[in-house]
């Protein structure tokens, strides 16, 4: 499966990318969430501290004007003269005082009726209003305040919203405060009545822009009239504002049936919001724009290192060794990197030109070797023609020591198999011997003993024929009488005896027995290469033992296990 | 006592005189019959001659020995050789040579192999002679049928495709088994080797032609899938104990 894989640069890259866009994101998701109820949120605590302040000051005017209606309804000289039913100049002057007195001098806020029950006497700051005639209403009016007065008619003054009308000067009535005056019998002689203009409400209701509408309700009669827009009244019912984005709060006038219910729309500002939110948006838009812009050139230089180290570094596969790179990019890990880099070149170099040398040395060396060798395949033709020509005419001595110089050639170059059988072993020490006999006549004597059931065992090649070489050329040759070589193989069972004994020269072995590694000295060496190869096969299962005396001749025996070679089966 | 025929294959005239002039042929019961000193040549003097032993050099040339060998039919060969290399040893042993004998050639080991095949020859005509009927319409006596299924289907294949040039391994590969099992296998089973069987089939064949048509002695080989003339003449002699040619002669005065 290949595995796909993206460029440094642009893994860099998207990683920038989203290391920068976590913050736009957070940022972006915490103002569409928390904006629209922040909003809310002020925009309720506004209008709630709003409400607070108009239900104080509604209640401050109840409790202003319930007062100044109260005076005139315990005013013994009003009740004196509605009980009498009759009003003359001293009277009518006194009641007017009062009557002014109570809705403020001056400042017409309000209007004030006094009424007797019969509806004789009428008395009003203003124009006595045609609507408060009990003799045209009087059912109705009675009735209308014994509706409202259902909780205790006489302890409280009754305040309506529902006397809505509009005064000869143009004011628009929007509360009355009613009472009715009795008299010490507890007799109803009258009614008291302010009617309040819409002026004094606007004068102190808050004017919130947030408001968008404030009413007043009269719980108790179902009835409500907006403060803000006096003009509107009427049954609470027709008070409909269907809006989601409308915020409403709502607050009773304290020990009254009476409350303020404001309307706040935070409509304008959402909208303002899609509109700031357009606004964040684009500012989000840009900064990602700018983010890229960045992230690419930071990518872009930090990357342009890694371009230059990996075109080296290919330029290295190819083979060519590149120019060194430029260690000094002021970022710690870079020039280190360039720094190992260019170390790495350097040692390259080194590597190379000794490379090259050796490379030189070995070529010379084979060529020097070619032109030295000598064809094996040549050399056994001519041996093979040298014993034709022996053969024609005769010549058994030739014949014979090409025959033999022949096994002992090929024996030593076939390196391919490191064993052979004993039998083999023994003929090419035999082959060997042939041919010094046929040197040195009968100054070199050999006698070979073997046993016929292990010749066929495997041991490594050239084991005996060193040692039987040794012996003539270190033993028998520096003689000046007949020598004598015996080779010996015996059977023992688990194990084969080879021995080779001399009657030559001998040497003095007290040397080699501190230090068997002066075997490898001078003329010993050949000596040595059999101890060791067969150290190597057999390691502690080996038993080599060297007995030599000087003028006494040499005596080697080599002590083999049989099992731990193959069996070598012939064919025949 | 029967004498075999030998061809000597040798591009050196020294080397090839002695083994002419140094091997007692005769007392080996072996006459050289032909020698060559290139591949071609060499390749010539064995079709013609047909003899029971090629002794041949691998460098020679025109063609080496083991190429002269594969294009020849070949009872017994030994090859004399400076090289020693395992890939020839084993194309070599392929191709029927019984011993590889490396320069210096050790006359000792020669004379060895000489008689070792000598005394092989020897072993097949005694087989042969033992399989030979008292002058039937046949000149050997063939199994038609064994008890083995395999060897079944080597003699059927025989049958089917005498008359074309094949070797064991071509009947090893139909029957499905080793070529070395179908060898002692059919020896086993069929009490005959295999290539005894074939040349049998063979020489039953061309001669049952000899005595129906007057076809020529190459015509005769070649629709009995011998590669020469003389190869096919010296099979059928050695079968037949004498010539095609006599044995048509025989059954005509017969007749």
């Amino acid at each position: 499966m290949a595995r796909k894989t993206t460029s440094i640069f642009s893994k860099l890259l998207i990683k920038f990318l989203m290391v920068m866009s976590i913050p736009l994101l957070v940022l972006l998701i915490t103002y569409l969430y928390y904006s629209e109820s922040h909003i809310t949120n002020i925009i309720r605590s506004q209008a709630e501290n709003s409400l607070d302040d108009d239900v104080n000051k509604i209640d401050a005017l109840f409790q202003e004007y319930k007062q100044r209606i109260l005076s005139i309804a315990t005013d013994i000289k009003i009740i004196e003269i509605l009980k009498n039913d009759k009003i003359d100049a001293e009277t009518s002057k006194y009641a007017y005082t009062t009557l002014f007195a109570q809705i403020g001098s001056g400042q017409y806020n309000a209007q004030c009726h006094l009424i007797s029950a019969s509806g004789k006497v009428r008395l009003s700051t203003h124009i006595f209003p045609p609507e408060y005639d009990i003799r045209i209403n009087n059912n109705e009016w009675d009735s209308h305040i014994l509706n409202i007065d259902s909780k205790g008619f006489s302890l409280s003054p009754v305040i309506s919203i529902e006397n809505h009308r509009t005064t000869e000067s143009g004011k628009l009535i929007i509360i009355s405060f009613i009472k009715q005056i009795k008299d010490e019998d507890g007799t109803i002689v009258g009614y008291a009545i302010i009617d309040l203009y819409s002026d004094i409400i606007a004068e102190f209701i808050n004017h919130a822009t947030v408001l968008n509408e404030e009413l007043l309700i009269d719980y108790s009669r179902y009835y409500a009239v907006s403060l803000l827009h006096p003009t509107i009244h009427g049954s609470l019912i027709n008070f409909n504002f269907n809006n989601e984005n409308l915020i409403i709060i709502e607050k009773e006038i304290p020990n009254t049936e009476f409350a303020i219910k404001i309307y706040a729309d935070a409509s304008p500002y959402k909208t303002s919001l899609a509109s700031s939110m357009l606004l964040f948006l684009c500012a989000i838009i840009i900064g990602s724009i700018g983010a890229v812009i960045v992230s690419l050139v930071f990518t872009q230089s930090i990357t342009n290192r890694f371009k230059a180290l990996t075109e080296s570094m290919k330029s290295v596969e190819s083979g060519t060794l590149p120019i060194m790179l430029n260690d000094n990019s002021g970022i710690e890990e870079f020039d280190q990197l360039s720094l190992s880099f260019n170390m790495m070149i350097l040692q390259l170099n080194e590597l190379m030109e000794l490379t090259r040398e050796e490379e030189a040395k070995l070529a010379e060396a084979e060529r020097k070797e070619l032109e030295s060798q000598l064809n094996p395949h040549f050399l056994f033709n001519t041996l093979n023609t040298i014993k034709a020509l022996a053969r024609l005419n005769g010549q058994d001595e030739i014949y014979t020591i090409s025959i033999k110089l022949g096994k002992l050639l090929r024996a030593s170059l076939n390196r391919k198999e490191s064993e052979c059988t004993l039998r083999e072993s023994l003929e090419l020490a035999e082959g060997y011997l042939t041919i010094q006999k046929i040197r040195f006549k009968d100054k070199i004597n050999y006698e070979i003993v073997a046993d016929e059931s292990i010749l066929d065992v495997m041991t490594p090649r050239l084991i005996i024929q060193p040692l039987v070489e040794n012996a003539i050329i270190h033993g028998l040759e520096p003689m000046t009488e007949p020598g004598l070589v015996k080779i010996s193989i015996k059977d023992l069972d688990t194990h084969i005896l080879i021995s080779i004994q001399d009657n030559g020269v001998g040497f003095d072995t007290s040397e080699l027995s501190k230090n068997p590694d002066s075997f490898l000295d001078g003329q010993h060496v050949g000596l040595y290469n059999v101890y060791r190869r067969l150290q190597l096969k057999y390691s502690n299962n080996l038993y080599f033992k060297l007995k030599s005396a000087h003028n006494e001749g040499t005596c080697i025996e080599i002590k083999l296990p049989k099992g731990d070679s193959t069996w070598h089966n012939t064919l025949q | 006592m029967a004498q075999y025929t030998a061809v000597i294959v040798e591009d050196e005239i020294i080397t090839l005189n002695e083994l002419l002039l140094t091997i007692p042929w005769e007392a080996l019961s072996l006459k050289i019959t032909g020698t060559a000193m290139n591949g071609i040549e060499g390749e010539d003097v064995i079709k013609k001659e047909a003899p029971d032993i090629v002794i041949t050099d691998i460098k020679l040339p025109g063609q080496d020995g083991l190429e002269m060998l594969s294009k020849c039919p070949i009872d017994y060969a030994i090859i004399v050789s400076g090289h020693t290399d395992f890939a020839y040893a084993k194309r070599a042993i392929k191709l029927g040579v019984v011993n590889y004998l490396e320069k210096p050639v050790d006359d000792d080991e020669l004379i060895d192999t000489l008689k070792l095949i000598v005394s092989k020859l020897r072993e097949e005509s005694s087989s042969i002679k033992k399989s030979k009927l008292n002058k039937g319409l046949e000149i050997i006596s063939l199994p038609d049928e064994v008890n083995n299924h395999s060897i079944n289907l080597a003699i059927s294949y025989i049958k089917e495709h005498y008359k074309e040039s094949f070797g064991l391994q071509d009947i090893a590969e139909y029957a499905n088994i080793s070529e070395n099992h179908l060898s002692s296998l059919f020896r086993d089973v069929a009490g005959i080797n295999f290539l005894h069987y074939l040349n049998g089939y063979r020489i039953n064949k061309s001669a049952e032609i000899l005595k129906t048509t007057t076809l020529n002695i190459s015509e005769i080989a070649e629709l009995c899938g011998f590669p020469t003339p003389s190869y096919f003449t010296k099979i059928f002699r050695k079968y037949a104990g004498m010539t095609p040619t006599q044995y048509r002669d025989s059954i005509f005065s017969q007749n």
